[in-house]
């Protein structure tokens, strides 16, 4: 099972390549509701392909649509949040419960979540899937952390996985096991992107516009540059916005937004997810956008300013020495934050994640680098958990010091 | 399938949509025509901007408008003269996470086929990895240069498949072996 910020991906060894994928939420309708009280049903929380037939006017959605995992972590006392994940845990395991095998004894269930999820959680987990061995589903379980499962459905057991979300990002050194000693947590990701792409939009006269998440996040992926250097990318950008030109359509409406001369901001975007301390975005800040703040989520403070680059170097130094070149050689970046393209036409200014990330260790004085895309960042940590749950000896049990092994919990 | 003609109406226009579901004249006496035409009206509402339940007016005066008022469905009343709006139907902004089941349907299949291309290009490209290491190994076994006692051996990776049909990211994943011995050496506890 991963529990990924938006979705839920999930599935037996028998599935093959790709897991089953819901949407990581949960809907709770109202009881009250003229249909409930018609039908005398009101199933508590919604999960799964039927949430659609439940939704009802937008201005419920803020209270009763819940992302649990939204930001990787979920708060102690956020009920509703752990009802959806129980119910979805659930929903995954009856879906591929054997019809017809007698001896069935309860699936090994391999559960992923963010690395910086504090031990409650865990615990958490551990409790539903013993709820859920009460009904002979479970017969044991076990959590494994995103960067490690990445890892291990990439196939390098020596590497540094940089794992990017909406919410946060995450740097993981794994030689074998993960190095929990030198994980470095960065309060920034996707969201951040949202976050300039919408002040970028208000400036422009689009305000009605950048109100809208789904909106700004399309204007995001669509018009969004990632600059090899942002300085020289600016400056080409303004002396011929022309050739930058920054304008999207949407299909089937009159909405449309276009940059024009300010085309140049368009490289704003990338690089505020990499690297925010650059002096341009100063007057974004002044003018109210949230900075990225240091934050402190469990046992993990979250640094909310510090460049991708200088984290990946402070993660690797906390390593073994002789351990280090072998870590700077494999570098994998996973996570949808990380797909990046740059348009043919402007390949001498925009770039991908893997380039850029080179160019700023570069800059810290790291050469030889190797960093690449995990092979298939849909699945990676499914594809890490599925194996993880093959090898290990069901003998091997959990321990709360080394955070691995198999909790029995079937009666 | 009921053969009687659903007589519901949707209309399109300025970039609102207004749904309205009538209960036929016939059936207003009849309690589950009733109780559906208002659960339907009910599911229904937020899914266009406007959604009304059309009720004849002999029906109209037993019902109590507040029950549609609260969720933001209109009434319209009618007789074979006049159709009258006794209630207005709430305004709802269309949410996107209305995916009618023809797009959800295009688009599930769309992402079927691009992960069975992935796993065929990633079946090809281990192919060709293996067919390349095996010529290298042909090549140094040919060479007259060196003999063949002194040709380092291309290392043997695992075996990963005990059970056939193992997916393709098993495939010289050495992260098998290793995990298998998950509490069989001294392992050492990563800090």
């Amino acid at each position: 099972m991963d529990f990924g910020t938006s979705d839920f991906k999930f599935g037996p060894i028998t599935c093959g390549d790709a897991p089953r994928v819901l949407r990581n939420r949960g809907y709770f309708p109202d009881r009250d509701s003229i249909m409930m009280r018609a039908l005398n049903q009101a199933p508590e929380v919604v999960v799964g392909d039927d949430v659609p037939l439940y939704l009802q006017s937008s201005e419920d959605l803020t209270s009763r649509l819940v992302y649990p995992m939204r930001n990787g972590v979920i708060d102690r006392g956020d009920n509703k949040a752990w009802r959806v994940v129980n119910e979805i845990s659930r929903f995954s395991l009856d879906m591929f419960r054997p019809k017809s095998e007698r001896n069935f004894e309860g699936f090994y269930v391999v559960a992923s979540l963010s690395s910086v999820s504090p031990r409650y959680m865990y615990e958490s987990l551990f409790e539903t899937m013993t709820a859920a061995a009460k009904d002979g589903l479970v017969k044991a379980a076990t959590v494994i952390s995103q960067p490690f499962a990445v890892a291990i459905g990439h196939g390098v057991t020596t590497c540094v996985v940089v794992e990017s979300g909406h919410g946060n990002t995450q740097i993981c050194p794994i030689s074998s096991y993960p190095i929990r000693s030198a994980l470095v947590a960065i309060n920034r990701g996707g969201g951040e992107a949202n976050s300039v792409t919408a002040e970028i939009l208000k400036d422009l006269g689009y305000g009605d516009l950048a109100r809208e998440e789904a909106f700004v996040r399309r204007v995001k992926e669509d018009l969004g540059l990632l600059p090899l250097d942002l300085e020289r990318a600016v400056k080409a950008a303004k002396e011929n916005p022309a050739k930058f030109k920054a304008r999207l359509k949407v299909p089937g409406t009159r909405v449309e937004v276009d940059f024009g001369n300010d085309s140049w901001q368009r490289f704003l975007i990338g690089e505020y997810v990499f690297n925010p301390g650059n002096e341009l975005f100063q007057s974004y800040i002044t003018r109210g956008m949230p900075r990225p703040k240091d934050v402190k989520i469990g046992d993990t403070v979250f640094e909310g300013m510090i460049d991708f680059g200088e984290a990946i170097v402070r993660s690797v130094e906390r390593c073994p020495v002789e351990l280090q070149p072998l870590l700077y050689k494999e570098i994998l970046l996973s996570g949808g934050n990380f797909s990046w393209e740059a348009p043919e036409k402007l390949r001498d200014f925009a770039t991908d994640a893997p380039t850029k990330m080179k160019a700023l260790l570069k800059e810290k004085g790291i050469k030889g680098v190797s960093v690449k895309m995990t092979k298939n960042p849909q699945h990676s940590v499914w594809h890490g958990c599925i194996i993880y749950g093959y090898a290990v000896p069901e003998d091997y049990r959990w321990n709360w010091e080394r955070m691995e092994g198999w909790l029995p919990v079937a009666a | 399938m009921d053969p009687r003609p659903n007589p519901d109406l949707l209309f399109h226009g300025e970039g609102t949509s207004v749904r309205v579901i009538i209960l036929d004249e016939s059936l207003w006496a009849d309690r589950q025509a009733f109780l559906d035409s208002i659960m339907k009206a009910s599911t229904l509402a937020g899914k266009s901007n406007r959604t009304y339940l059309a009720l004849p007016k002999s029906a109209a005066s037993l019902t109590d408008a507040r029950l549609f008022q609260e969720r933001g469905i209109g009434l319209f009343t009618y007789d074979h003269r006049t159709v009258e709006e006794a209630l207005p139907a709430r305004y709802f902004e269309m949410t996107t996470a209305a995916v009618s089941k023809t797009d959800r349907a295009a688009t599930d299949q769309f992402e079927n086929e691009i992960r069975e291309l992935r796993a065929q290009i990633d079946t090809l490209e281990r192919t060709v990895q293996s067919l390349s290491e095996e010529l290298m190994s042909l090549k140094r076994a040919r060479s007259p240069e060196e003999s063949l006692e002194a040709t380092p051996t291309a290392r043997v990776l695992p075996p990963v498949a005990v059970v056939d049909n193992l997916p393709p990211y098993f495939a010289g994943n050495p992260w098998v072996e290793v995990l298998s011995r998950r509490g069989r050496e001294g392992a050492r506890i990563a800090r």
